[in-house]
């Protein structure tokens, strides 16, 4: 959150079909969603390792999670 | 009785002194007193007699006892029972043991005669006590008149004492004046008067207990007083000085006890025992504090001793570490975030278990090193700090077991160039294991990265610089290899062709770097120690690629960092003793999977390549590097989990596992060459290894300030687009979920993560597109994203989107979104509507 999110924009941008265009304030917006969908993850994933009484969370709490955040995110 | 309470302790004094105590067990006064006053009964003596020996008795002990104020306040109570006791004593008096009985003999007997009939210096000396006597007389007046007053005689002693404690010259004056007016012959009222006023001019300053006549005598007294108070009481003080100071050293309290005699009531005894045993106790604090003294001392020696130890092993680490430091700067600039640290610390470990032996020979690789262009030399640094880094890092990764099997196989290795046999058969394997997933490396070269840094140093670091150097160089090397050939096959012909493993494990490198874009500047950290430690062997093998080899890309070479690193993994783990056990073991540990994800992945991608040069860089680890790739691949094998590329990976490195054996066997003997490239090649890793950090974390395709040739900017260009196309940047990534996630984050989670982004971004940009087209725009505005995040449900009506922005974005970022007002009526930003 306090980095800048590099290459952001590039890696969204390099994810588009069509080749559209992102404006600055966008650009934040871009951060935004992703801090926001990562908190959410990190939430769920979290809650998972709990579930499962570790301190730590492994990439195994988060695969279990990460089908279901996605789905959340849809839009 | 309130007075008495009021009083001072000088008046307490007073009181004692004229309410001689004569009960006092311990006091000898009383005996003397009554040696004296029977002597003084016996003979003709004059009451006045008695009385100025009581009253400088008295005065002794007022003296001493006022020296010791501590007991003597201690003893209101006493003090009030000493009062009481001239009630009680009253038939003492008769006695004639105390002044007061004396006193009271005189008033009975002769009142009229007038004390002062001895000298001035007798009644100089009485004179306080005959201020005493005064008071003692005026109390036997009063007790005379009536022993029922012992109240008024104790108050009036009271008050004489606060008279006479608060005023000496004011006794004196009393008594010159009273012996004045007794000389003048002056009626025992007169004296009583006297007395009285004595008492009077003595209370004038006190308590006003009786009419005053004698401001004038006070004048006169006062001045004389004075005059002669000091010169008697200089005396006595002389006298009951030297009386106190004997008695002190007869005994403590008791000393004091005896003089004051009067205040040496039972419970004064007590308490003066209680001095006494403190003082007495002194002696024994003062030894206790001399010993304490001497054990403060002695602590503070051993503490000191403690930390001269604890220098004492730092000094000698940092001793071994700085000889490191020193062969390693000439030969790498870089030092390098955690990764380096770890593997710096993994490599103290194992150097100063290794010993000197490493450094001597890093500092003659040092030496060569600095003469660039001395492939041998290179070839040396390299692989000596190869060995020394690969054995620190097994060490670090196994702990203080390893270091012993690392020395050994330290030595090994450099006896034996295996090493680089080994990673060049190694290399063959990772490129057999074409399935090199760009996370898997990523994360087991996190995870690498994360196990080292907790046991690195910065000389590890710098070790490790160094090695990163030789494996840049090899992994230039193997670049080239790589490109020559790229068959499994090859790696298996190659076993005896060092110099083909290192250009199969370049390509693949390679191709593993562009596909992978996390890898970055931690992946290049580790890539570059991995790269080293390969560069190292293959740089062993091959002298002269290496060379150009190192201007490859430093992304291989950082990759091929962490991919050696899995190496030193495994080969770390199958020292310390049973193969499948121990690696099965530590694999059960999160860290222990990261080596094995991390063995899997350098095994996945280049296969032995990883073990191979980071085996060839520790010459011991050969022969483990084998066990450690046979175990790596078991591990990998056993467990799933790493996707099933990662597994399927596995397979072929267990197959390239087996192979590198082979390799490695042969490499021993050539390590000499081998040592040689390595310090050719970190001669030229010095200049490269910063512009392969560069390259590295611009992940740019074009490589500044390598001083690489053509194909090496080429590679670095073909990955840079192709990398591009990958995530967000590892250290991003982790750091922002770490954040989130505000419980600990195993490494072994970024593949993961990297996967949920990539769909993530796949389907945001989807519905942004779509957003933006649908309102027949081009660009993707915030009011699209807005869209989203109602979609998703994390706006609402009830919830603004300025809510989120406040929460997560950072200050430039919401000054786009979010007007701001600001003075002049301007507002940041332009809302177009």
């Amino acid at each position: 959150m306090l980095n800048k999110a590099p290459k952001l924009k590039h890696t969204v941008k390099g994810k588009m079909k069509s080749n559209v265009k992102v404006g600055p304030a966008s650009e934040a917006m871009l951060e935004l969603l992703t801090l926001v969908f990562v908190n959410s993850l990190a939430e769920e994933a979290k809650a998972k390792a709990f579930e499962e009484k570790s301190a730590t969370i492994r990439a195994q709490h988060l695969k279990a999670v990460s089908k279901k955040v996605l789905k959340k995110a849809r839009g | 009785m309130d007075q008495t309470e009021d009083l001072s302790a000088r008046v307490l004094l007073k009181h004692i002194l004229t309410t001689e105590p004569p009960r006092t067990p311990i006091s000898r006064s009383p005996t003397r007193r009554s040696s004296r006053l029977g002597n003084k009964d016996g003979g003709a003596q004059t009451p006045q007699d008695l009385l100025r020996r009581s009253l400088r008795h008295k005065l002794r002990e007022s003296i001493t006892r006022k020296s010791l104020p501590p007991p003597k306040r201690r003893t209101a109570s006493v003090v009030q029972k000493k009062m009481n006791t001239p009630a009680t004593t009253s038939m003492l008096f008769d006695d004639g043991d105390t002044p007061r009985h004396m006193l009271m003999n005189i008033l009975r007997t002769e009142p009229v005669r007038t004390p002062v009939v001895h000298d001035r210096a007798a009644s100089g000396e009485p004179q306080p006590s005959s201020t005493n006597s005064s008071i003692a007389s005026k109390r036997q007046s009063t007790e005379l008149s009536g022993l029922d007053l012992p109240d008024l005689t104790i108050s009036d002693v009271i008050s004489t004492a606060k008279g006479l404690s608060r005023k000496r010259p004011r006794r004196s004056l009393n008594v010159t004046a009273f012996e004045k007016r007794l000389r003048d012959g002056e009626d025992v009222e007169g004296q009583n008067e006297e007395a009285s006023q004595d008492n009077s001019s003595l209370s004038l300053s006190s308590s006003t207990s009786l009419s005053l006549k004698t401001p004038y005598v006070d004048v006169h007294t006062e001045k004389r007083g004075l005059q002669r108070r000091v010169s008697n009481r200089r005396k006595i003080t002389e006298e009951e000085f030297g009386a106190a100071v004997n008695r002190r050293h007869m005994g403590g309290a008791s000393s004091f006890v005896q003089p004051e005699q009067g205040p040496s009531d039972t419970a004064y005894s007590e308490g003066f025992t209680l001095g006494l045993s403190k003082l007495s106790e002194p002696d024994i604090t003062t030894d206790i504090l001399h010993c304490n003294t001497a054990l403060y001392a002695q602590t503070d020696a051993m503490t000191s001793n403690y930390t001269i130890v604890a220098t004492q092993d730092k000094p000698t680490v940092m001793a071994s570490q700085l000889q490191r430091q020193m062969s390693e700067m000439e030969q790498s600039e870089l030092r390098e975030e955690k990764s380096m640290y770890a593997f710096p610390t993994e490599e103290e470990a194992v150097a100063e278990a290794q010993g000197e032996e490493y450094i001597s020979e890093s500092q003659e690789n040092a030496g060569g090193s600095t003469t660039n262009g001395q492939a041998q030399d290179v070839a040396v640094m390299s692989k000596s700090k190869e060995e020394e880094d690969t054995a620190a890092s097994h060490t670090g990764f196994r702990g203080d077991t390893g270091e012993s099997e690392d020395e050994e196989n330290v030595v090994e290795a450099q006896t034996g160039e295996e090493g680089a046999t080994d990673s060049q058969a190694d290399e063959e394997e990772e490129d057999d294991g074409v399935d090199s997933e760009p996370e898997e490396d990523g994360t087991t070269r996190s995870q690498s990265e994360e196990v080292q840094p907790d046991s690195r140093t910065q000389e590890e670091e710098k070790e490790e610089d160094a090695v990163e150097s030789q494996i840049e160089e090899e992994c230039a090397v193997d670049a080239q290899r790589e490109e020559e050939e790229k068959d499994e096959d090859d790696a298996v012909d190659s076993q005896s062709d060092e110099k083909e493993s290192a250009v199969d494990s370049l390509p693949e490198e390679e191709e593993e770097e562009e596909e992978e874009e996390v890898a970055e500047e931690e992946v290049e950290e580790d890539g570059e120690e991995e790269v080293e430690e390969d560069g190292e062997e293959e740089v062993e093998e091959d002298g002269e690629q290496a060379s150009e080899q190192l201007d490859g890309d430093l992304e291989h070479i950082s990759r091929r960092a962490h991919r050696s690193e899995g190496g030193l993994v495994v080969p770390v783990t199958e020292e310390e003793g049973d193969l499948a056990d121990e690696p099965e073991a530590r694999l059960s540990d999160g860290k222990s999977k990261a080596y094995t994800t991390f063995d899997l992945q350098n095994s996945a991608e280049m296969g032995s390549h990883e073990s191979g040069p980071p085996h060839a860089g520790t010459p011991h680890s050969t022969e483990f590097s084998n066990h450690g790739q046979r175990d790596a691949s078991e591990a990998e094998k056993e467990n799933s989990f790493d996707p099933p590329p990662v597994t399927q990976d596995i397979e072929d490195n267990g197959q390239m596992s087996d192979e590198s054996p082979e390799e490695i066997e042969d490499a021993p003997s050539k390590t000499p060459a081998f040592v040689r490239q390595k310090r050719d090649l970190l001669r030229p890793d010095p200049l490269a290894s910063p512009s392969v950090l560069k390259n590295i974390q611009a992940s740019a395709s074009d490589s500044g300030g390598l001083p690489a040739p053509a194909p090496k900017q080429v590679r670095k260009r073909r990955e840079g687009p192709s990398r591009k196309a990958g995530g967000l940047p590892k250290s991003y990534l982790m750091n922002i979920f770490k954040h989130f996630a505000k419980t600990k984050v195993s490494a072994d989670v970024y593949p993961v993560l990297q996967e949920i982004m990539d769909k993530f971004f796949e389907r945001l940009a989807d519905d942004l597109e779509t957003y933006a087209i649908h309102a027949r725009r081009k660009t993707i505005e915030v009011e699209d994203a807005e869209l989203l995040l109602r979609r998703q449900g994390h706006v609402s009506d009830k919830v603004p989107v300025e809510v989120l922005i406040e929460k997560y974005l950072r200050m430039d970022q919401r000054r786009l979104l979010i007007p701001i007002a600001t003075s002049g009526n301007v507002v940041f930003p332009k809302k177009r509507r």
